[in-house]
């Protein structure tokens, strides 16, 4: 049953329909780095599907740029299950090629994140969120807000009383 | 098994979607990116940054757990999980030079019947006096509701505190060491059940300044222990047993007990 990984010439292929109808060839090992699409492929009993497969949520845009990630680390180790381990790995240690990747406007990293959270890819959602982490990193609340567009909803009270409460912490 | 292959649709928007964003990405995702913070921006700056993000950094358990405000859920004991210790707590302790005549260890295994063979497993146990440092701006530890006073010494949480007089060499004191008396061990916490009667208090959070040492327990009681200067430091451990119940004498003996509060200013010394 367990079939074993094959020569990649001899990769079978899978089409992916992207959201806005696209259709995109991708060997099926590619395709495996996402764990909802292994799933499908081995629910439709483990052989290569000849339909298309439909990615309802992820524009042809995002899904060759997901696609493009997934081909560089075709030879990564599968993800360990641990859930922790993502807690045990800095978030400045983001390899060099991931770094470039990631040097996209703010609306594509999201969609970015959001597509491998959808797909299912844990490495390229943990290398997501440690740039936006490495995008907070160092910054004032206000200096975060202006980055990332978000409104300052606390009453002055509010904001006072947090600041209070943890401004211990601040500076060291 | 003909049936055509369909992706889980559940989450495909209807109304045209907004631009992704920070502001639309979904709780786990900005949970996931606020974990990749350093503790102290994560408090200090995260919080203040809008409602939604202030509510996830107090609300998130895997955020909770590591700002050492929820204990781990790592079983303490004589699996190796070696504790870690509190990274912020651990600049507010401290402990000046001249002070080095005791030490107190904090401790997350269960309890064994004999101390030495207990404190021979120093992996579980934290000598969290060698990590002070002075806090820059004292004043701030003082706000009533300091997030600080919620926070666990360490994770797995520490049940048990141990203080330990060095006779001799200070330089080698350790648990193992001969020439260490030890001169007094709290560990009533663990023998006593919290309001709900289930888990053990747990020591919470604290300092150590000049000739004395707090710790919070769970329920914001306070234990302090203090000796009395020189080289013959003799601590004594003042606590309050929670909720009234009556402090055990166990094997070993303290100092007496008596309520104790903290009194503001007290941080300044």
């Amino acid at each position: 049953m367990a079939a074993n990984a094959q020569p990649t010439d001899a990769q079978p292929k899978i089409t992916l329909v992207s959201s806005d109808n696209q259709k995109i060839l991708v060997d099926r090992d590619i395709a495996e780095r996402s764990v909802l699409l292994k799933h499908m492929i081995q629910d439709f009993g483990g052989e290569t599907p000849d339909q298309d497969i439909p990615i309802h949520n992820v524009n042809e845009v995002v899904l060759k740029k997901v696609i493009e990630w997934c081909e560089h680390h075709r030879a990564d180790p599968p993800a360990t299950a641990e859930d922790d381990s993502d807690n045990r790995k800095k978030s400045t240690d983001i390899e060099e090629w991931d770094q470039k990747f990631m040097q996209v406007d703010q609306e594509m990293l999201f969609e970015i994140i959001l597509a491998a959270n959808y797909l299912d890819i844990k490495p390229l959602l943990d290398v997501g969120c440690k740039t936006v982490a490495n995008m907070i990193k160092g910054k004032s609340p206000d200096e975060i807000r202006k980055t990332f567009n978000i409104t300052n909803d606390f009453t002055p009270e509010e904001e006072d009383q947090i600041r209070r409460e943890n401004e211990w912490a601040e500076d060291r | 098994m003909a049936s055509a292959i369909r992706c889980p649709t559940h989450l495909t928007a209807s109304s045209p979607k907004p631009a992704a964003s920070i502001n639309t990405a979904p709780a786990e995702i900005v949970e996931k990116i606020l974990l990749n913070l350093p503790a102290a921006e994560l408090l200090s700056r995260a919080t203040l940054v809008c409602r939604r993000w202030h509510e996830l950094v107090f609300t998130s358990p895997r955020i909770a757990v590591k700002l050492f405000l929820k204990p781990s859920n790592e079983v303490a004991g004589y699996v190796p999980v070696p504790p870690k210790l509190n990274p912020l707590i651990g600049q507010i302790f401290n402990f000046p030079e001249r002070r080095h005549g005791f030490k107190i260890f904090l401790d997350s295994t269960p309890a064994t019947g004999d101390l030495q063979e207990h404190f021979t497993i120093f992996s579980h146990v934290v000598d969290f006096t060698r990590c002070g440092r002075p806090i820059p701006n004292h004043a701030s530890l003082h706000h009533p509701n300091a997030s600080w006073k919620r926070m666990h010494i360490m994770q797995p949480p520490a049940l048990d505190l141990c203080v330990y007089e060095s006779i001799s060499d200070l330089n080698s004191l350790s648990p193992n060491a001969e020439r260490v008396e030890i001169l007094a061990r709290r560990s009533y916490l663990r023998k006593t059940t919290s309001p709900s009667g289930t888990a053990p208090h747990s020591i919470k959070t604290g300092f150590l300044l000049g000739d004395f040492c707090a710790l919070t327990t769970d329920d914001s009681k306070i234990i302090r222990i203090h000796g009395s200067g020189g080289m013959n430091i003799f601590p004594r451990i003042l606590g309050i047993p929670p909720h009234g119940t009556a402090v055990p004498t166990g094997p070993y003996t303290f100092a007496p007990v008596s309520v104790v509060t903290l009194p503001r200013g007290v941080l300044d010394g």
